[in-house]
C-alpha cells in the first residue's frame, strides 16, 4: 500500500516538470518528447487507478499516433526556435496572471469541499466493452464518423491551397 | 481506490490544466500552443478517470474514450490548418498570423 503513494507522488512530479518543460521550452521538438513524458507517466498513474485500458490507449494513441504526428509537423515545416523573450509582451502577462489566478481560484473555492466515499472496484475489459457497444452503441458510430469528417477535412485544408 | 485519495488526482489535474492554460496563453509558437492544448485535454481526463474509478462507476472511462477519439481529429485537422498557414504565410508564429483582425 505504501508503494502506490511512491509511484503516485514520483509520477506525478515527472508529468508536472516535463509539462512545465513542455510550455517553457523554446526548441519545439524538445517540447515535444517533454510531452510524451508527461504523457508516459498520467498513463502509469491511470494503471494505479484501475483503468488499464486508458493507459494502453494513452501511450497507443497519444504518444504513438498523436504527438509523431506533432514531430512530423514540425520537422516538415521546420520551424524555428522562438526568438522572443518569455514575457515581453503585455498579452503574455495578463496570459500568467489569468492562468495562475484560474489555479488558485479553484483550488481555494473547490479542494476544501471535495469528500467522496472511495470504493474499490476492478473494471474489466468486459465491462467497459459492453457499457461501449451497448449504452453508448450511438456514440460509437458517431465517433467513427467523426473520425472520417477529420480525415476527409485534413485531407483538403492541407492540400488544396492556391498560391498568393 | 488507493491510499492516495480523489482529491490528490484532482489537485495534479488542476496544476497540469493550469500549466496548460498558461503555455496556450503565453507561448508563440502555434505548434506550443496547440501542445499545451493538448495537456488541457489530458489533466481532465485525468480528473474524469480518478473520479470514475472513485465512484465505482464506468461513466468516466468511457467518456475518457470518446475524448481520445475527439483529440485525434483535433490534432489532424488543426496541424493541416498549420500546413495550410505555413504554405501561405512561411510563418506559425501568431503575432505575424494577423490577416483576419481588421
Amino acid at each position: 500500500m505504501m508503494l502506490e503513494t511512491v509511484i503516485f507522488y514520483l509520477f506525478a512530479s515527472l508529468a508536472v516538470i516535463f509539462a512545465l518543460v513542455v510550455i517553457l521550452h523554446p526548441d519545439p521538438v524538445k517540447a515535444t518528447l517533454s510531452m510524451v513524458i508527461t504523457l508516459f507517466s498520467l498513463a502509469v498513474i491511470y494503471l494505479t487507478i484501475k483503468a488499464p485500458l486508458i493507459a494502453a490507449l494513452q501511450i497507443l494513441l497519444y504518444t504513438g499516433a498523436i504527438l509523431v504526428l506533432f514531430l512530423f509537423v514540425i520537422m516538415l515545416l521546420n520551424i524555428q526556435r522562438e526568438i522572443s523573450l518569455p514575457f515581453s509582451k503585455p498579452v503574455q502577462l495578463w496570459g500568467s496572471i489569468v492562468s495562475v489566478g484560474f489555479l488558485i481560484g479553484i483550488i481555494t473555492n473547490f479542494a476544501i469541499k471535495i469528500k467522496i466515499e472511495e470504493s474499490v472496484k476492478n473494471y474489466s475489459l468486459v465491462l467497459i466493452a459492453e457499457s461501449l457497444f451497448k449504452e453508448n452503441a450511438l456514440s460509437f458510430i458517431a465517433t467513427g464518423f467523426l473520425l472520417l469528417a477529420a480525415v476527409v477535412g485534413a485531407t483538403i485544408i492541407a492540400t488544396k491551397v492556391k498560391r498568393g | 481506490m488507493s491510499v492516495v485519495g480523489f482529491s490528490h488526482y484532482f489537485f495534479l489535474g488542476l496544476i497540469l490544466f493550469s500549466i496548460g492554460a498558461l503555455g496556450a496563453l503565453t507561448r508563440r509558437n502555434g505548434i506550443t500552443i496547440f501542445l499545451s492544448i493538448e495537456l488541457m485535454l489530458n489533466s481532465v481526463n485525468l480528473i474524469l478517470v480518478s473520479y470514475a474509478s472513485t465512484n465505482g462507476n464506468l461513466a468516466g472511462q468511457i467518456l475518457v474514450f470518446f475524448m481520445f477519439a475527439i483529440a485525434a481529429a483535433e490534432a489532424a485537422v488543426g496541424l493541416a490548418f498549420f500546413i495550410a498557414i505555413y504554405k501561405h504565410r512561411r510563418t506559425i508564429n501568431i503575432d505575424r498570423l494577423t490577416f483576419l483582425r481588421w
